[in-house]
């Protein structure tokens, strides 16, 4: 492959969402990876919850920190993927409305590549609501829970 | 040295994907009932997929650790114990030195593996490391593994020392796993997928029927070798004598009593009873989980949808691959 041919190709992925390319012609092969994936989703994906929620739901914007109501706090996607209560499809869920969550707790699963990501709880308190469903797919940064800070 | 065997339970070998190439001379293939589990604990601890695991049957298998190791355990939960607490499955372990892994009971399915990093060095007989316990050849010795049996471990690969390194800061395992109920169903009663076997048409029309819509139980006679099923009696319209042909693992064959056997891992290579059916591979792990008195309903599917089942687990398997890989790599392996 020429040169020209693959800056063309590396300027076209680096202005789109696009993490990952493989390309393969003939011999030759090409993996492009973009720098720290996470640290750009993390960049690109907050920007964007913040914008497209920003009319709906104000709290939704403060993911990750405490809300003006300080005693409601939320529970954040930490990756991208499909949203599971329950550890195996006829398992208990992990928590349900009213349960009561320790720092470190599994409070749900996340779908990725055929891999199941627990996500912990950061908060001690009380679930009061679950904001996605079963099956949901989530978005960095995504709300999950709104938890009630144990006083 | 890398482990030793404080007990060895109902039945533990080592296995891998089978010694084939060697049916026409009579060789049984043998090697793991579940391959998809088997290959699954390979990805996770970074070995070639047909490595060898030790396949444990049931419970009470003890083993020992006396150096570090990244294991992964996959297969059936068998409610594997480490130190006497319940240790995560479908996903890599490191496990300290002298830490013991006992295997309590049969929660769910019959066989679990253990695959280690750098695999098991026992040596390869007509390309295999599979055990064949009824003709004293491969694995250990020739035989089940027993109590003081020592294990030697293989050098880790690259990827694998990585994983090691990272999860040898606490915790001991990551927080994800496999989604290993996208390959096994959940419920009791399992929905094993067939083709029709080359005898078929020879069984009544009321046989063929009872066969796809009634439910078969299986038997205590069930072991690496056939699984036996009850229910309803299968019988052909004019009995007719076969001359033996190959089978392979999955045939479904009917001798004269009319109650069908499955053939499994360590199968012979030839029979002589009818074939009513073949189950087709992508369920072959999923059969070979099913518990002694559980019930099954077979349901005979085309060729065109047994062949699209395969294509749909290997693409899911390909997903775990770049998954685990990528975990590994960017060091995620623990988020």
């Amino acid at each position: 492959m020429k040169t020209s041919k693959l800056k063309e190709i590396i300027q076209i992925i680096e202005q789109t969402n696009i993490n990952i390319l493989q390309v393969e012609e003939g011999e030759f092969k090409l993996y492009y990876q973009k720098n720290d994936i996470l640290l750009s989703n993390e960049q690109s994906i907050d920007k964007e919850n913040t914008e497209e929620y920003k009319d709906e739901e104000s709290e939704v914007v403060q993911s990750r920190q405490p809300m003006e109501d300080d005693t409601i706090r939320v529970i954040t996607s930490p990756m991208i993927g499909t949203f599971y209560i329950r550890p195996e499809p006829e398992a208990e869920p992990y928590v349900e409305i009213g349960s009561i969550v320790s720092v470190g707790d599994s409070v749900c699963v996340l779908e990725a590549m055929k891999l199941l990501n627990e996500v912990k709880s950061d908060i001690n308190g009380e679930i009061l609501e679950v904001l996605v469903n079963d099956g949901d797919v989530i978005e960095y940064g995504q709300s999950l829970f709104r938890v009630k800070v144990e006083a | 040295m890398g482990l030793k065997i404080k007990q060895p339970g109902v039945h533990a070998t080592i296995q891998d994907v089978g010694r084939t190439g060697a049916q026409k001379y009579g060789v049984v293939v043998g090697g793991v009932m579940d391959e998809l589990s088997l290959r699954i604990g390979n990805i996770l601890v970074q070995n070639n997929q047909n490595e060898a695991a030790i396949e444990v049957m049931f419970f009470g298998t003890s083993i020992t650790f006396t150096e570090n190791h990244v294991i992964a355990i996959t297969g059936g939960d068998l409610q594997p114990m480490m130190n006497g607490v319940l240790v995560p499955m479908w996903r890599p372990i490191y496990i300290k030195k002298s830490s013991t892994i006992t295997f309590k009971g049969t929660a769910k399915g019959c066989f679990a593996y253990i695959s280690i990093a750098g695999g098991f060095e026992v040596p390869y007989k007509m390309n295999s490391k599979s055990t064949f316990t009824k003709a004293g050849i491969g694995g250990y010795k020739g035989r089940a593994l027993d109590k003081n049996d020592v294990l030697e471990i293989g050098s880790p690969n690259k990827i694998s020392k990585a994983i090691m390194k990272t999860l040898n800061k606490s915790p001991a395992h990551p927080k994800w796993y496999v989604n290993y109920a996208t390959f096994y169903g959940q419920s009791d009663e399992q929905i094993i997928r067939v083709l029709k076997g080359s005898e078929y048409n020879l069984f009544s029309k009321e046989s063929q029927k009872n066969f796809a819509t009634e439910e078969y139980t299986l038997t205590t006679q069930a072991d690496r070798m056939g699984y036996k099923f009850d229910g309803q009696t299968l019988k052909q319209s004019n009995p007719t004598d076969l001359l033996s042909e190959g089978v392979t693992y999955g045939t479904v064959q009917v001798p004269a009593n009319g109650k069908p056997i499955i053939l499994m891992a360590d199968r012979q290579t030839t029979g002589g009873y009818p074939k009513i059916a073949q189950v087709i591979t992508a369920d072959l792990p999923k059969l070979a989980q099913v518990q002694p008195h559980s019930k099954v309903k077979f349901k005979i599917v085309s060729m065109l949808e047994a062949e699209k089942a395969l294509f749909t687990q290997e693409d899911k398997i390909k997903e775990i691959i770049s998954g685990v890989y990528l975990k590994a790599k960017t060091g995620g392996i623990l988020q």
